[in-house]
């Protein structure tokens, strides 16, 4: 496989990013869309960007992002412009924006999709308290393993944090600090092509830390399954996880494959008459309010665990603490595994509510 | 009874009976549905399992147009429809007259019951003292000479088995609702200014106590066929535990034993009974699901007649994936051990052993006897017979029949459009019946209570109490209370809430209230708690139902048919006929198809009579070297493109048929050079063209070359007979030659097995071989030597051949698949895919869109031919209308919350939407609907719902049960 190193910037993947974005935008494409620092928060938001005199904004590869931004991405795909963008994805948002082409609310047909090795993001909290100390933490935090035990939950049981169905993928992990950039499909070779750089080799350390790190999640999600299923055994225990949800849908709107344009509970349906609730308590003797909690998580989980990518912000939007990514996580594994369906691989598998068919 | 409307009449109320009277009341005809027994349904409410996925599926055959007028619902327990009218325990005496005016007699055995009075209370099977076998379990279990014909079918009153009842008078003194007579006086009636009759008879089976074979009657534990399926039904002596009823034994091991009272010229049975096979490896596979894996199954067959186009792999994954075996041979005779009661075969294997094997069970794979003592009037002009061959078919051709039948009979004016009342708007004012039973068990027990507690509840709710409103004074009294101006809602609760769906239509009419606003429910058990719940969920339903818009959609008269081979050539022919019409799309330069290829002089003959009267018709219009190359619209509606030579038109059209057609195989296996070794095609051209030279020669033919194995894994289904054909003529032009037919089975289906049975007179050589061990085949200057083992004689044989004939099959038209082009699947040997093998064979997946012939799977000429006129038929469903209406259930979308997921689209079942392409957003087509209700689940914010089923009234019902 042919790979690809900037050059002058081979000892700083952050510049390296910075660099082939910068120069996708100067003569290959009209927009390029990745992270970045806003005026108001430290917190890396996704950023269009038409122009290379605001590159100095960006803040690629930072362990943190306040939610997933496939649905950013596919606000400005779901029609066709005919322009030409550049996205900087993590793997779980490429994966999601994948998925919602999947249900026909955008086209990548003239993206660039570029992802890079993910090493988990921090919650937004534990971000902005180290930020404050540390300027160089996202060099920093590529390096020093210390850091990364910071992660979320969802990173820590997460496998799939490098990505194969880009255009191309940023190599970052046993890469002793630089980034290598590997085209995986022809617009992505097609990329190097058209500017100069340097032809490196993936260095054969990779391989084997890419191993270590996936042998480690795959231990913490053993550990977070038996603790998930032992606190979801019944219908009771699942309610006492979630007794504290106060409908505030948080987690839905965080959710980027939630696509519904108006969601089902916030429809009439759900928008009950104050005689039904009478009539509840009525009935019961007592209820807890708000109601229909259970339903709505229990209805999240049918309609989207199939395509849950695992980045967890719905556990990170949380304000009751709820782990609702830790739930998601067990459930989807289920879900996915029984129709043998890998969500965000690849543009031509179907949705399998779609094909499944019970054999004969 | 006597509604002098009725035009046409069908005697037989089996599937086929079924299939042409609703192909007929679905173009607006109304139809007398007539059966000798006292109930519907033929053999059909007696198997559970249906092949190829072991469910029934019958309601499949329900009316998709204009399905508001009949019930969907299970139609092996009812049928109901405002344009068939069903008589039971009747038959036709006499017909007199002539086509279109013809005076039918009628004669209705007394059931002894009078329905009318009968409240199914069941005192009178309880007190009967005569006990008899049930034939509806095949004589397995004992029933009372006053029974259930069919347990579960509505509506459902007890009869007396007038052979079986001695008078005793014992019902008469406990019947309280005096229903009973005992005099069973035939009621006789003749009708006039009938259009047509239909006879959809059926053949009776075979008995195989008649000649004690395998010592069916004396041995316990020896069942025939039926037997089986009720054994494993939930209607069943054993609700469906797989049993043995003898002793209650587990069943661990089945034998089935074809050919049972077929291929056997002994029992006067010079046939094959053609569907045998196919129901022994379903039970086979059956018997694997109900009983475990673990249970050991085996046939004891000698050729497996896999001859329909998906059977080869599904007896290849009965063998490889359920691991039924399979064992060549005539069982010689079955004992029973007597202790355990196993039944004992005796057989050969193949290499002549005798070997003994004890069964659990045995199941006698019992065939068709020929109908016999057909009335005088079955040959008059304006009686159609379905099946005039007198065979045995499988549900699939069975309708094909049917369909076919219909379309001669009918007459086809023009179909009024339904006029439904519309649905009022008014503020919900429910009126609930609660019917008491005069039998005390059957009481609810505080029916008085559960009227004060309905009334106390909120919702503009009055329930009342009424007596039997099964009976007709009950039905009466209901009537008179609901039909108050007041009320515009109807809720029932009785003790057999299906029987008023026969009867809503009378209740709308008389008491002003809407079907659409109606809801009866079951009472249940006495001490059900639940009523007053299910009562609210009624209330809460009902209350929501207020809108509906009936859209309509004009047809266009007109129909396109793509082909012109025989099943094309019969489908135009009955549309012309009905001045329907038609375009003929053919794709080649001339007409008529694989007539070339035919060797049946009835088959030539028809498709050239076929040829003079389609051409001479007025409304065709034939384009040849023409292809169609895009169809876009909805029933009755369709627009489509058609690249002609002087260059693309569109032509819109009501329906269109596929008939595409399929060609021979050509093969380069075993050596094939065209000269000494040719396909049976080639071989039978010569014979066409007079050639001669056979005399002495050593001819081998090979049947199932390139076929029944991957990647062509099906039977061609004509090769055996027109090997066997061709070779019993060279037989009668050259006695001299021999020839040998190398064979795996021989597909001698039906009365084609008279074919077979002449051909070993005749002194015809057949050496079965396997996939696993081919003849091989090596030329030489001289001639041409073929090595095969023998089975009888354990060894090889080599055969110096002459000439070698290769039987290659039959494959759908590689070039005009026209499956993308209308949006249909295909199966993986690129046959078209219709929208359900047996039931709705000629139907595509799409409304409108019909196929027939050999693109659809390999099939003989006259075959050909039924299935297009049994496709005219389904495409005159539609085009006898002026328009196409919406129905009261259906599915809507609503647009604004619509994401435009599309998930909805690939998941209906019925291919009824799809995206506008002006306005981007998701369409119901109308017509297509089924309201099944899979968009509305797969839509996640319920952008989509189904009318009638609105969150809203569900919601009130859970709401209340909760």
């Amino acid at each position: 496989m042919t790979a690809y190193v900037i050059k002058g910037n081979d000892k700083n993947p952050v510049q390296a990013v910075k660099e082939l974005f910068s120069k996708l935008l100067e003569n290959q494409v009209d927009y390029i869309f990745l992270p970045g620092k806003s005026p108001y928060s430290k917190l890396p938001m996704p950023m269009l960007i038409s122009d290379t005199a605001h590159m100095e904004n960006l803040e690629p590869l930072a362990p943190a992002a306040p939610f997933n931004s496939a649905k950013q991405a596919a606000s400005v795909l779901k029609s066709n412009t005919n322009k030409k963008i550049a996205f900087l994805l993590k793997p779980c948002e490429k994966r999601a924006l994948v998925e919602l082409v999947k249900l026909s609310q955008c086209s990548i047909e003239n993206a660039l999709i570029i992802t890079a090795d993910c090493l988990g993001r921090m919650e937004n909290s534990t971000y902005l308290g180290l930020i404050e100390d540390a300027p160089g933490l996202i060099e920093a935090f590529l390096q020093d393993k210390s850091f990364q035990d910071k992660i979320t939950s969802s990173c820590s049981v997460c496998t799939q944090f490098t990505d194969s169905g880009s255009d191309i993928h940023v190599n970052l992990i046993g890469c002793s600090g630089s980034a290598v950039f590997v085209p995986q499909t022809e617009n992505g070779e097609a990329v190097f092509k058209k500017f100069e750089c340097d032809r490196a080799d993936i260095p054969t350390a990779r391989e084997n830390e890419v191993e270590q790190i996936t042998k480690k999640h795959t231990e913490n999600m053993e550990t977070l399954s038996d603790n998930v299923l032992s606190k979801t055994k019944d219908v009771e225990k699942f309610q006492e996880l979630i007794a504290t949800c106060l409908n505030c849908y948080n987690c839905r709107t965080a959710c980027p494959v939630c696509y519904c344009k108006e969601c089902v509970f916030l429809t009439d349906i759900f928008n009950h008459m104050p005689e039904t609730l009478l009539n509840r308590a009525d009935k019961k003797g007592i209820i807890k309010l708000p109601t229909d909690t259970t339903m709505f998580h229990m209805t999240r989980l049918a309609h989207m665990s199939h395509a849950c990518v695992g980045c967890g912000h719905c556990s990170s939007v949380c304000p009751s603490n709820i782990p609702v990514a830790d739930i998601f996580k067990i459930v989807s594994k289920n879900t996915q595994d029984f129709f043998g369906y890998i969500p965000g691989e690849n543009t031509d598998e179907k949705i399998p509510y779609l094909n499944y068919k019970k054999e004969n | 009874m006597n509604n002098s409307e009725n035009r046409i009449i069908i005697a037989g109320a089996g599937i086929s009976g079924i299939r042409a009277a609703f192909d007929l009341a679905e173009t607006g005809s109304r139809v007398l549905l007539i059966d000798k027994a006292p109930a519907h349904g033929g053999i059909l409410p007696q198997l559970d399992h249906q092949f190829p996925d072991n469910h029934c599926g019958m309601c499949r055959m329900l009316p998709m147009v204009d399905r508001d007028m009949g019930k969907q619902f299970c139609l092996k327990k009812g049928l109901i429809h405002e344009n068939i009218e069903i008589m039971r325990s009747s038959e036709i005496t006499n017909v007199k007259g002539s086509p279109g005016n013809l005076e039918v007699s009628l004669k209705q055995k007394a059931t002894g019951i009078d329905k009318d009075k009968c409240i199914n209370c069941g005192k009178c099977e309880e007190v009967c003292p005569v006990t008899t076998t049930d034939h509806f379990n095949d004589h397995m279990a004992q029933r009372k000479a006053v029974y259930f014909p069919v347990p579960f079918q509505i509506p459902n009153n007890r009869t007396i088995d007038p052979d079986a009842c001695t008078k005793c008078g014992e019902c008469i003194k406990a019947c309280q609702s005096d229903a009973i007579d005992l005099a069973f006086e035939d009621k006789k009636q003749t009708l006039k200014n009938i259009h047509s009759v239909i006879l959809s008879f059926g053949n009776p089976l075979y008995n195989p106590g008649e000649t004690d074979l395998y010592g069916f009657g004396t041995l316990k534990n020896v069942v025939t066929s039926t037997g089986f399926e009720r054994m494993v039904s939930q209607s069943g002596p054993t609700k469906g535990e797989p049993l043995r009823l003898s002793d209650g034994k587990d069943i661990k091991k089945i034998a089935w034993i074809q050919c049972v009272g077929s291929r056997n010229i002994m029992t006067g049975a010079d046939y094959c009974s053609s569907v045998c096979c196919m129901f022994s490896l379903k039970e086979a596979v059956l018997a694997k699901e109900k009983i475990g894996p673990s249970c050991d199954t085996t046939i004891f067959y000698m050729d497996m007649r896999t001859y329909g186009r998906d059977f080869q792999r599904y007896r290849d994954r009965a063998k490889e994936t359920h691991g039924v075996k399979f064992v060549r041979c005539r069982v010689h005779s079955v004992e029973q051990d007597p202790k355990t009661f196993n039944p004992k075969l005796t057989y050969m294997d193949d290499s002549g052993n005798q070997i003994d094997e004890a069964f659990d069970l045995v199941v006698l794979a019992t065939g068709k006897r020929p109908q016999e003592n057909l009335p005088g009037f079955t040959g008059m002009k304006g009686v159609h017979i379905i099946n005039n061959e007198n065979e045995f078919k499988d549900i699939s051709e069975t309708v094909i029949d049917a369909s076919a039948a219909a379309v001669a009979a009918g007459e086809f004016k023009e179909t009024p459009p339904q006029k439904w009342k519309p649905i009022p708007t008014q503020t919900p004012r429910f009126i609930v019946a609660v019917c008491e039973c005069s039998t005390s068990d059957k009481k609810l027990t505080a029916s008085g209570q559960l009227v004060d507690e309905i009334n106390a509840l909120p919702g503009n709710m009055k329930a009342v109490s009424i007596q039997s409103a099964c009976s007709q004074k009950g039905f009466e009294e209901l009537i008179e209370q609901a039909a108050e101006p007041e009320f515009n809602r109807l809720i029932l609760l009785s003790c057999n809430a299906d029987l008023f769906l026969s009867k809503a239509k009378e209740l709308e009419k008389r008491t002003g209230i809407h079907r659409y606003h109606m809801d009866f429910l079951e009472s249940g058990l006495p001490d059900d708690s639940g009523l007053l719940s299910k009562i609210i969920a009624s209330h809460g339903a009902l209350k929501t139902r207020n809108t509906w818009q009936m859209k309509q959609k004009t047809v266009y008269r007109h129909c396109i048919i793509a082909g012109s081979g025989p099943s094309g050539l019969a489908a135009a022919d009955m549309l012309l006929s009905r001045d329907i019409p038609v375009t003929l799309v053919e794709k080649g330069t001339d007409t008529g198809g694989n007539l070339k290829h035919m060797t049946g002089k009835t088959e030539t003959s028809q498709v050239k009579k076929l040829l003079t009267r389609v051409k001479g018709h007025s409304s065709l219009t034939l384009m040849t070297e023409s292809e169609i190359t895009s169809c876009q619209g909805t029933p009755g509606n369709f627009s489509l493109t058609i690249n002609a030579p002087g260059g693309f038109s569109v032509v819109p059209a009501g329906a269109v048929i596929l008939a595409t057609g399929g060609e021979k195989k050509q093969t380069q296996s075993y050596e094939y050079d065209g000269e000494r070794i040719i396909t049976l095609y080639d071989f039978e051209q010569r014979l066409y063209e007079n050639k001669t030279g056979f005399d002495d020669k050593q001819i081998v033919m090979i049947q199932c070359v390139d076929s029944r194995e991957e990647p062509d894994n099906y039977c061609s289904r004509i090769c055996c007979i027109k090997a066997l054909k061709t070779a019993i003529r060279i037989k009668d032009k050259a006695p001299g030659s021999q020839i040998t037919i190398l064979y795996r089975d021989i597909m001698t289906y039906g009365e084609h097995e008279k074919i077979y049975t002449q051909a070993r007179k005749v002194g015809i050589r057949f050496i079965p071989y396997s996939r696993d061990h081919k003849p091989e085949i090596t030329p030489s200057e001289s001639h041409t030597t073929i090595s095969i083992f023998d089975p009888v004689l354990q060894e090889k044989v080599e055969i110096k051949a002459d000439l070698v004939s290769l039987s290659t099959g039959l494959r759908p038209y590689p070039n005009t698949d026209m499956t993308r082009v209308f949006g249909l699947n295909k199966t993986q040997d690129g046959f078209i895919k219709e929208a359900d093998y047996k039931w709705r064979p000629v139907d595509t997946g799409r409304e409108g869109i019909f196929a027939c012939g050999l693109a659809r799977r390999p099939l003989n000429g006259l075959e050909a031919m039924k299935e297009g006129r049994a496709s005219a038929m389904r495409a005159i469903r539609i085009l006898s209308r002026d328009i196409m209406a919406s129905q009261m259930v259906s599915a809507v979308v609503r647009h604004t919350i619509c994401s435009r997921c599309e998930m909805c689209i690939p998941s209906c079942p019925y291919n009824a939407r799809f995206i506008d392409q002006a306005s981007g957003e998701v369409q119901v087509d109308d017509v297509s609907c089924q309201a099944c209700g899979t968009c509305s689940s797969v839509c996640p914010n319920k952008a989509t719902v189904v009318s009638g089923f609105e969150d809203g009234g569900v919601m009130n019902q859970i709401e209340s049960l909760i």
